[in-house]
């Protein structure tokens, strides 16, 4: 698992890639930028290996639902 | 009767829809009634951006005429409505709460919601404060009715204000990580988040498309099932009752749910799980052990559609967008596909793990606190916890409980469970299976008995409602 700093300063490094600065006097908008680092990082204590994404989600559970609504 | 010493704008849904059709009230008289409170109550609490008197009264008139005749709209019919300024109501402007939208025109058509609601007699009063796009907790500058120096949460805050304070009966809310029931938690009213994809969001404007609820605030568990099945075009043939407690179980899922919480909310949920209990329902511990990574999946899909959203509007209107969307909108400008793809898988495996937990331990629905603190101090957008130094920003905390739920898409209803030490209202976060709806405000509705046996008549309306009563 990528530690928040390592995933922060990847974060930071790909930003300016795409000319956005993200100045530690803007305290502001460093702390979306850290809560969306620990966002990621809580996301990656799942084992995501092999997992479809659910980029069109079906809120049904199959046990439950049956296959899908 | 409630309503025949009392004044009508404190009514629910039920009891107005007993005095309409025996003619101890009409139409004409509840929206009156409706609208006067609201002008009492508006230069405080602040719920709406725009009340729509004249055209509720016409309406009204038209109601009362067919009643004369016999002919009832339908289950919500003469009800006064607030509408969440994010729905598109024919005739007036949807404006979002932002500056970025001081001109638009107005909408040309009712979004299906409100569609849904006046086909079944509702009528609009209103439209009701959101925060800005829907994108935050505060919906400022609407207040809180049981504390005016509170927020009421948000995004659907000014739904909760009115329906708290008497200037509606009901109103509508959308929720995309909490925002139906994170203002009915701090407000002291219900809320339901219906099951994702259920009702249509058509002429509502978007916050994040994977996780967009729309649903109502009320004053009970049984109301907010009446205007759920009017918005579903669910025909009612017979009131809704409570289940019978000792059919339902009941599963409590640590640690992600019971930490980091006021004091208040803390002893207060503890003692509705303790009237519960003792109303003979059976209370399981369910440990749901992805909750904190299904929190963490909503927030980077929500962020990230945030950003789609709005990337183009504010590159070109910046000067119209307020700081904290704008800098919503640059943060999540930084999330990388990655990011997003790996954010749903993770819903793919949180709703599988939610599934089991239900399957395994048979249980009808989930609860927890629905916030973990109560309303905060408009001027100190923090919340504080013992044993804790480190203050948590408003929108954290807020939809730290209810955002695992957007991700699983599962039906979810808040009724307040009672006060913290400040007389603030604690909400109950109660949530079911899928397309369960029905059941879950059945269960709400069995809790809410209990509430009332042990609080009183009377105990989830603010001072300030009680105080302008006619």
């Amino acid at each position: 698992m990528e530690q928040p700093q390592a995933r922060r300063l990847t974060l930071v490094e790909f930003a300016q890639i795409f000319g956005v600065e993200i100045p530690t006097e803007d305290a502001s908008l460093e702390r979306s930028v850290d809560e969306i680092v620990g966002f990621l990082v809580d996301i990656d204590t799942l084992d995501l290996d092999g997992v479809p994404p659910a980029s069109i989600y079906d809120p049904a559970w199959p046990a439950v639902n049956g296959s899908g609504s | 009767m409630i309503w025949l010493d009392g004044d009508p704008a404190d009514l629910t849904i039920s009891q107005a829809q007993t005095a309409l059709r025996t003619g101890k009230l009409t139409v004409a008289e509840l929206v009156e009634a409706t609208l006067t409170r609201a002008a009492r109550t508006e230069p405080v609490l602040h719920a709406y951006v725009k009340l729509t008197g004249d055209t509720a009264r016409a309406a009204a008139e038209q109601q009362d005429a067919g009643a004369r005749g016999g002919i009832f709209a339908g289950p919500l019919h003469g009800i006064p409505l607030g509408i969440k300024d994010i729905f598109d109501v024919a005739g007036l402007p949807t404006k979002c709460n932002s500056k970025s939208r001081a001109r638009v025109k107005a909408a040309t058509e009712d979004s299906t919601s409100v569609e849904m609601l006046k086909r079944a007699g509702g009528i609009v009063i209103g439209k009701t404060v959101t925060q800005e796009f829907a994108a935050g907790v505060v919906s400022h500058p609407a207040r809180n009715p049981w504390d005016p120096e509170r927020i009421p949460g948000g995004s659907s805050g000014g739904s909760a204000v009115a329906v708290s304070a008497g200037s509606a009966l009901a109103a509508m809310g959308s929720d995309t990580g909490g925002s139906i029931r994170i203002p009915a938690s701090v407000c002291g009213t219900a809320g339901l988040k219906p099951t994702y994809g259920v009702l249509s969001t058509k002429g509502v404007f978007p916050l994040s498309w994977a996780l967009d609820t729309v649903g109502p605030l009320t004053r009970n568990a049984e109301d907010a099932y009446t205007v759920y099945a009017a918005l579903a075009g669910t025909e009612q043939t017979a009131p809704l009752q409570p289940l019978a407690l000792p059919e339902v179980r009941i599963g409590i899922s640590h640690p992600h749910f019971f930490e980091r919480l006021q004091p208040g909310v803390y002893a207060a949920v503890r003692q509705a799980i303790a009237l519960i209990a003792t109303g003979g329902a059976s209370v399981v511990d369910a440990p749901w052990n992805d909750a904190r990574a299904a929190r963490a999946a909503g927030f980077i899909i929500n962020r990230a559609e945030t950003e789609i959203v709005h990337r183009e509007g504010v590159k070109n209107s910046s000067k119209g967008y307020g700081p904290t969307l704008v800098e919503r909108v640059r943060a999540s400008s930084l999330i990388p596909a990655s990011g997003l793809l790996r954010a749903q898988q993770a819903r793919t495996v949180v709703r599988g793990s939610i599934e089991q937990v239900f399957v395994d331990h048979g249980l009808d629905v989930m609860i927890s606190p629905a916030t973990p603190a109560t309303a905060l101090p408009a001027g100190d957008l923090f919340a504080d916890y013992p044993a804790d130094t480190a203050r948590e920003p408003v929108a954290l905390a807020y939809t730290r409980m209810t955002m695992p739920f957007n991700i699983t898409g599962q039906p979810v209803l808040v009724i307040p469970c009672g006060f913290d030490e400040l007389g603030l209202p604690v909400g109950l976060q109660i949530a079911a299976r899928p397309y369960d709806e029905e059941r879950l405000c059945r269960i709400g509705m069995a809790f809410e008995r209990l509430f009332t046996d042990h609080f009183g008549d009377g105990w989830t309306r603010p001072a300030i409602a009680l105080e302008v009563a006619q």
